[in-house]
């Protein structure tokens, strides 16, 4: 091959090299240096315009928002805030209000909970010594992460169902009553994927700690919590995120006597066949996420900077 | 260890605790995955507990039926959308980002973030809107763009992952040797990202064909995708083949994680030091 190359006869040089000679060529030719310093730029644009999708859809949502809506005419009415006010006013206001807490309560509940119960699985992962247990553990908590919201539905539907594994276990110790249609039935299926994720958020902040001789309720208290409080902060962002979105769970383990505001927002949409309301109440969720996060975010970040002025004081 | 006795039984504590939250998780993540793959061999027209025993036919009404089949085959078409709209945007993106430092470098970065940032349900809709007014509902490739914006992130944090692994010198060897900047990307750059860019290639396709919230919003009864067929299903004990197909998912998850877990820098990824 070499030897062959070598003796300088074109036909024995890889294919590929010649492509690569061509744009080499054809780069000298275009004198593409010159863009050189433009380079990232072009490189970001593509990546830039198609998340300008997202934003403009989000401005034209802002937009549809402010407008009332004639629903027998099915046309756009002249700008108003009659859109907010439907979500707060009679008849409807206090469900859409309603669906709001609800929503709000089982998310804050779940994240708390998956930040508790993630912490000590994290921890597992991070200081078992077999490396069987940590993979396999880690295996597990992606599984669900990957195989879809719907997918979790049904299995949690098969589970808790009417005729479902919990019934039929129910049945051998002589007592009825199943859970679905409830909040409880709602929590444990949202559980499944937030503390998951939950417990790989926190993950990198625990490796980053350093085995202590201290005892390990103390490490806990005094190290662990502390040290790991960005990355709990910034994991209960997402988690938070994801379960404000939520909307198998209460669509389907709820039987839909729960709505959330996203299955209220997908109903005004199919049955009112009303984008503007819907626009409203997406603007509405969205804003109240983004406080939430931008809240945790800052809550995670202050915690460092002061600790760092305590530190640079201390000497 | 000053003093032994409250040490020992707090640790003591501590492990019993954490093997408890250990069994509690593991029980909440396995037991409807394992349901799902038990009810998708089972006998029977409809799915109840106890299975009325063990037979392939969910699987093989599955292939029967032309709905499903037809879904399937849009979830796949979606998942490739994704995948190839993911690379070209997200891999120049990420080097861009990570080898350049462009200035506003993190307002770029934030702004690549939108789609994660914004709970799903404001996402779905935000492109419903703006498809509505375009009038393109009903096609595949807008549900594809959109899943792609939601999902982009996760490719970039992998690619990312990958790049700033990569040794700078071996490129900076390249050009001293005379590589032009084509060759060292081709043949020094690319390589090494190539474990971060497959495992995010897999990672978005995955999601992608499992998406629920933005299809739901964005298909209609004739551009159906997989998981809202299955969605449309579950009005009671929902018929095995249903089951089939969510086991398909199941599996299909379970085969990605494992090969996902086995490539180095995804274990690198969890234990990172930044």
């Amino acid at each position: 091959m070499l030897e062959s190359d070598q003796g300088g006869r074109s036909s024995d040089v890889p294919f590929g090299w010649r492509i690569v000679d061509a744009v080499v060529a054809l780069r000298r030719f275009a004198r593409i240096d010159r863009l050189e310093r433009l380079r990232p730029y072009i490189m970001l644009a593509p990546a830039v315009l198609l998340v300008s999708l997202l934003a403009i859809g989000l401005l034209y949502l802002g937009w549809l928002s402010a407008h009332a809506f004639d629903a027998f005419l099915f046309e756009q009415g002249p700008f108003s805030f009659e859109q907010y006010r439907r979500l707060i006013e009679l008849p409807s206001g206090p469900f859409y209000r309603q669906t709001l807490y609800r929503t709000l309560w089982i998310s804050i509940l779940v994240t708390v909970v998956s930040l508790v119960m993630g912490m000590p699985v994290a921890y597992f992962i991070v200081r078992t010594r077999s490396r069987v247990l940590r993979v396999a553990t880690l295996v597990l908590l992606l599984v669900p992460f990957l195989m879809g919201e719907i997918v979790r539905a049904f299995g949690w539907f098969l589970v808790l169902g009417n005729q479902g594994l919990l019934a039929w276990v129910q049945s051998w110790f002589g007592f009825s009553g199943g859970i679905l249609g409830t909040e409880l039935a709602v929590i444990v299926g949202m559980m499944q994927v937030s503390i998951p994720l939950a417990t790989l958020l926190i993950l990198p902040a625990i490796t980053r700690i350093p085995p202590l001789g201290a005892s390990p309720s103390r490490v806990w208290r005094h190290v662990l919590v502390p040290l790991a409080r960005p990355g709990i902060a910034g994991g209960a962002a997402v988690v938070l995120l994801l379960n404000l979105a939520e909307f198998d769970m209460p669509a389907i383990l709820g039987l839909g006597r729960l709505p959330f505001v996203a299955n209220v927002i997908r109903d005004v949409y199919t049955l009112q066949a009303n984008l503007y309301l819907g626009s409203a109440f997406s603007l509405v969720l969205l804003m109240i996420s983004t406080l939430l996060v931008l809240g945790l975010l800052i809550a995670g970040g202050a915690q460092r900077r002061s600790r760092r002025v305590r530190s640079e004081a201390g000497g | 260890m000053r003093n032994g006795g409250p040490d020992e039984s707090g640790a003591k504590l501590v492990g019993r605790m954490v093997r408890f939250a250990l069994g509690v998780v593991l029980a909440l993540v396995v037991v409807p995955m394992v349901i799902v793959v038990v009810a998708s061999v089972s006998a029977g027209s409809r799915l109840t507990f106890p299975p009325q025993g063990f037979s392939l036919s969910p699987y093989a009404t599955l292939l029967e039926s032309t709905v499903i089949r037809a879904a399937l085959g849009r979830s796949l078409i979606v998942g490739l959308m994704v995948v190839a709209i993911g690379l070209a945007v997200g891999v120049p993106a990420t080097i861009a980002l990570v080898r350049y430092r462009p200035r506003f470098r993190i307002g770029f970065g934030v702004y690549l973030l939108l789609g994660v940032a914004t709970p799903l349900i404001a996402t779905a809709f935000a492109f419903l809107v703006l498809y509505t007014r375009a009038g393109v509902l009903g096609s595949l490739w807008p549900i594809a763009l959109a899943i792609t914006v939601a999902n982009l992130p996760f490719l970039m944090f992998s690619v990312a992952s990958a790049l700033t692994n990569l040794d700078t010198s071996l490129e900076e060897a390249a050009a001293t040797l005379g590589a032009e900047s084509v060759q060292t990307f081709l043949f020094v750059t690319l390589p090494g990202m190539m474990p971060g860019i497959l495992s995010g290639t897999i990672m978005i396709f995955v999601l992608g064909i499992s998406e629920f919230l933005i299809s739901l919003l964005l298909t209609t009864i004739d551009s159906q995708t997989l998981p809202i067929a299955i969605f449309a299903s579950l009005r009671g004990p929902p018929p095995p083949e249903f089951a089939a197909a969510a086991g398909i998912y199941v599996v299909l998850a379970s085969l990605v994680v494992i090969t996902l877990t086995s490539f180095k820098t995804t274990e690198q990824f969890f234990y990172r030091n930044d």
